[in-house]
């Protein structure tokens, strides 16, 4: 298979060579006043229909016949550069880029617009947003927070207010690989889904994947977030600090030699337990509510051809009720990548990973503790080449290999607890993939993106393995050594997108995509939280595997103001997880005997109408899908809805700049309620009230809407800082959304029964307040 | 334990979060046959109750079927059919429930049969009952604990305790296992899940428990998690032994009973 595509790849390529001379420049695109490498600047030769990209790390390779030619180097925010060259051998050339002109507000509002110009490429489902953006969309009391932010394109909704996670395409959040500088973060919340793990003072890009991703990217069937983290300005020292409602927050960066090496770090960390330690309560001051999270990263130019970059995250969550329970969970990442340039058209990226994720709960039995934690880590490698090898191809291929460790419980008790210490067994798997792929630009209109990705996982023991009835009793268990092979899945993903210009303005797109997706977590609530377990696939639980079909028509206006999208999509998935009602996830070794498999299928319209130059600029979305899930032993074995089917989902974004010194915005969001369960009836059991339930998610949360208002106040620069000022509203019309919905005899008539809904957050006004140095 | 977590949650944000009662357009599915049977190793008569389910916003209040067969039988070859005594209540006459024995309960209704199996397990004994008191949820309340000791296996133990205080049934559900307490002392309380709940000095606390067979532990406990209507897990209908479809159960049991003053 692997030595079939790059057969196919070469033939492909060397169709196009010709006998004239053709030389190549190459080099790297870098923000002049800091440094930052430009991930996705476009070069464009003049007075050709050629050009190119540049990569993850600011690289770019173009070759052309010998001859004289001006490049243009541009991207959003960045005054263009031209250069001539003349091409008569293969040569160097480094680009540093000047930010727009300041003052000149109507260049600044284009650079707040998101990077991407959808209309040129085969890639498809796909949105990037710039810091910018990011910075000014207040979405949780003025924290401004890139994955929150992305919850607002269209095709991805929230998950609710109080759950960790989102939906991409009627995917659940386990779905979703969240990738930090290349790295699976796995659990991307703090505070059960109020803030995110990233520090948007640390974060420089983010492109999110919705299903049709390019062959480099996989593991999960839903969606990639690829945040790339800054890598720190190698010109000059800067700093940020702030403050706000529930977190301060600062940054630092600068050269540790200039023009060749840099470093950033960035901490956050929450005020709450400074206010709860100042209650008079002796038990309130005891609770803890909070986390922290630190990012860093280093970078070193090794000569004019590597680079060497070290980069970690570490974040935990602390939520402790004294002597009642408490919830600890984090992250933690470290990596360690090298670049390197081989030649002029041969760029390789070599890394080594670390993510770990960790939980702990300590509950109380009588007045002794006890702690059941759970741990997941990964060890990955990877090695990703590009070649340049013309003007119309970028090939793309690599192995990535992942070692997965779960220790989904381990019970710690003190003595006098009267419990027992006891822990469930690990599970390991070997994941690796093997990838290729070309995005060729066959025509002037068409770009052709294809590829394949290989995918090989290995369950090893050492451990218990069984084989279940359809009741999920066990009927065997068969025992494996250390390292020992109990299942090996191989699977093929084909990713293929194809794009057509229509003309200047217009471009359709289509795609097919497979996804695979070998670590699943495991929810047995509608509600997600921290401490659900994720499980690898083993003989029992398959990989889940989702095929996609897209379709998309991109049209932009003729002053490049406007733009809108249209995108459809239809999904089928396999092996997909639901729940034995009342399953038991938590201290089990033979989780999978609580589960159930079956099919999925989504569908829908995605919309998009953006405004991108001018004073108001913003974006209106629009959603109409629908998510389902066919598995035996639940509704009959009908298909019934999945509870990530929204069938609505609309958000309205707006940011007005007046002047330099004021940002206004206001975003409104609107979705169909989530999928849920209510009883249909009543009954008793030894004396108490028992709901009765003719369907699984037969019902739906009402809708929920809300509308947040912002304001930012730049204040003039002085001489070594400028202020920032930032207030606003959370909800502004105070709506009360349901987070969920219980049912109960009635307190006050033990003869009735009713139905009482929990909500989060009425209106919260908030401010926060930032220094840049 | 997602709903524990969802409970932390609404602490944590307390002062923020709100509760209101809505009406629901709730559809009313058909009604279904609820059995309730149990046998102990207590001396008889032995209730199995036979009802149906009602709507969710009708009043608490089930109808008994009436003029159903009703009948146990045991591993040692004994056999009794209930007599009916209207209201939807079958009661035995001769029948002595024993540990180790294996009861099996058959219910004619009409046409419609329904059928289970459950089997008594060995006696644990409950020693006493003590008082202790323990934070919940920042306010330190008064909670039962029951003085036993888990069986050191093999095979694990399972209970079910119900509380009465002064005369009234307390709804939250005790169960427990001795999954990960084996050989140790008992040192799970009777911790109300209703925050707000703590025993009073000078209340009349009966406890009752129970030692089930681990079918039986999986219908309280998955009841618990999917049935009761609290959030957490997804909502569904318990576990049960019944087959053919019925809704209740029906329990094999060790019964002991102890009471005593909160002082």
């Amino acid at each position: 298979m692997k030595s079939g595509l790059f057969i196919l790849l070469i033939t492909g390529v060397s169709l196009h060579s010709y006998a004239q001379s053709r030389y190549t420049v190459n080099g790297t695109i870098r923000d002049r006043r800091s440094g930052e490498p430009m991930i996705h600047a476009s070069i464009t030769v003049e007075g050709h229909n050629k050009g190119g990209i540049s990569n993850q790390y600011g690289f770019y390779s173009i070759t052309l016949p010998e001859g004289d030619y001006v490049l243009v180097f541009s991207t959003v925010g960045m005054q263009p550069l031209k250069d001539t060259i003349r091409l008569h051998k293969d040569m160097t050339l480094d680009i540093a880029l000047d930010d727009s002109v300041a003052g000149e507000l109507k260049e600044v509002i284009v650079s707040a617009y998101d990077k991407d110009n959808k209309l040129q490429g085969a890639q498809m489902g796909t949105d990037r947003l710039s810091m910018t953006t990011i910075r000014n969309v207040p979405v949780f009391l003025g924290e401004t927070d890139v994955l929150k932010t992305i919850q607002l394109l269209p095709g991805v909704s929230s998950a609710g207010e109080g759950n960790t996670g989102f939906y991409v395409r009627g995917g659940g959040p386990d779905q979703n690989l969240i990738l930090l500088d290349g790295t699976t973060v796995y659990n991307p919340s703090h505070l059960l889904g109020l803030f995110s793990t990233f520090n948007s003072d640390a974060i420089k890009d983010v492109s999110v994947y919705k299903g049709a991703m390019p062959p480099q990217y996989g593991g999960r069937l839903s969606s990639i977030e690829d945040v790339r983290m800054n890598e720190g300005n190698n010109q000059a020292f800067h700093g940020r600090g702030g403050e706000g409602l529930l977190t301060i927050s600062g940054e630092v960066e600068g050269p540790i030699q200039k023009g060749q090496s840099s470093f950033v770090v960035a901490g956050r960390a929450t005020k709450l337990n400074q206010i709860l330690s100042n209650s008079d309560d002796t038990t309130i001051n005891r609770d803890r509510i909070g986390f922290y999270d630190l990012n860093a990263k280093f970078n070193f130019r090794l000569g004019s051809r590597d680079q060497l970059y070290g980069a970690g995250y570490l974040g935990q969550d602390d939520l402790s009720i004294y002597k009642t329970f408490g919830l600890n969970w984090g992250n933690g990442v470290a990596s360690l990548r090298w670049n390197h340039v081989f030649g002029s058209k041969l760029f390789t990226n070599t890394a080594v990973a670390l993510s770990n994720y960790n939980t702990s709960i300590t509950a109380y039995v009588s007045n002794s503790s006890f702690d059941i934690k759970s741990a997941l880590n990964d060890y990955s490698l990877r090695q990703d080449w590009e070649w340049y090898p013309g003007p119309v191809h970028t090939v793309r291929f690599g192995i990535q290999s992942i070692y997965h460790v779960t220790a989904p419980a381990k019970l710690v008790a003190l003595p006098g607890s009267g419990l027992n210490d006891s822990s469930y067994e690990s599970r390991y798997g070997w994941e690796s993939s093997l990838f290729a792929g070309d995005d060729w630009k066959a025509t002037n209109q068409l770009t052709i993106s294809y590829g394949v990705r290989l995918t090989a996982f290995k369950v090893l023991g050492p451990g218990k393995f069984y084989h279940l009835d359809a009741h999920g009793n066990v009927m065997d268990t068969l025992n494996y050594g250390g390292g020992q092979s109990v299942k090996h899945y191989i699977n093929p993903e084909p990713r293929l997108a194809l794009g057509y210009q229509l003309d200047d303005r217009s471009t359709v797109k289509a795609a097919y995509a497979r996804n695979v997706q070998n670590v699943h977590l495991l929810a047995n609530s509608a509600l997600s939280v921290p401490t659900d377990r994720w499980a690898l696939t083993n003989n029992n639980i398959r990989p889940e595997i989702a095929d996609q079909v897209s379709l998309g028509y991109y049209r932009q206006s003729s002053t490049g103001n406007y733009s809108w999208n249209v995108e459809t999509y239809f999904k089928t998935m396999q092996h997909q997880i639901d729940y034995r009602t009342g399953a038991n996830l938590e201290l089990t070794d033979i989780v999978e005997s609580e589960i159930l498999f079956g099919m999925g299928r989504a569908y829908g319209v995605e919309a998009q109408l953006k405004k991108t130059k001018g004073k108001l600029t913003g974006w209106v979305s629009y959603t109409l899908s629908r998510s389902k899930l066919q598995i035996n032993g639940i509704n009959n074995d009908q298909w019934y809805n999945a509870t990530p089917d929204r069938i609505h989902n609309a958000a309205i974004v707006a940011i007005y700049q007046p002047n330099p010194g004021w940002t206004l915005s206001a975003d409104w969001v609107y979705y169909t309620g989530s999928p849920v369960s209510y009883p249909s009836g009543k009954y008793t059991a030894d004396g108490r009230i028992v709901f009765y339930y003719s369907e699984r998610n037969g019902y739906r949360l009402p809708p929920y809407h809300r509308l947040d208002l912002g304001a930012i106040r730049h204040f003039p620069k002085k001489k070594w800082y400028q202020l920032e000022l930032a207030f606003g509203v959370y909800n502004a019309y105070d709506r009360l959304n349901a987070y969920f919905i219980n049912f109960r005899q009635d307190p006050h008539d033990a003869a009735e029964t009713q139905a009482v809904q929990t909500s989060l957050f009425g209106i919260v006004p908030y401010f926060t307040i930032a220094a840049k140095f | 334990m997602s709903k524990k977590i969802s409970c932390i949650l609404i602490l944590c944000i307390g002062s923020l979060a709100c509760t209101k009662v809505v009406k629901l357009p709730l559809h009313t599915a058909p009604m279904q046959y609820v059995i309730e049977g149990n046998i102990t190793d207590q001396p008889g008569p032995y209730l199995v109750r036979i009802f149906q389910t009602t709507a969710f916003y009708d009043s608490n209040s089930f109808k008994g079927i009436t003029g159903a067969t009703v009948q146990i039988s045991d591993d040692q070859g004994n056999k009794e059919v209930l007599v009916d005594n209207g209201g939807g209540n079958y009661y035995t006459r001769h029948l002595q429930g024993l540990p180790g024995n294996t009861y099996m309960l058959n219910v004619l209704i009409g046409t419609d049969t329904f059928s289970a199996t459950s089997t008594m397990p060995r006696l644990v004994p409950l020693n006493s009952l003590a008082i202790g008191q323990i934070a919940n949820a920042g306010k330190n309340v008064l909670v039962v604990m029951p003085e036993f000791v888990n069986p050191a296996g093999p095979g694990l133990v399972y209970y079910l305790f119900n509380q009465t205080i002064n005369g009234v049934l307390d709804k939250t559900l005790y169960y427990w296992s001795s999954q990960n307490s084996a050989g140790q002392a008992n040192s799970f309380d009777l911790e109300r899940s209703d925050p707000d709940s703590t025993l009073h000095v000078g209340d009349s606390i009966q406890i009752e428990m129970q030692c089930i067979d681990k079918s039986m532990y999986t219908y309280w406990s998955s009841l618990d998690a999917a049935a009761t209507g609290n959030g957490g897990s997804y909502p569904g209908n318990p576990v049960t032994n019944l087959m053919e479809g019925a809704l209740g159960y029906f329990s094999a049991h060790t019964s002991r009973v102890k009471g005593r003053r909160v002082n």
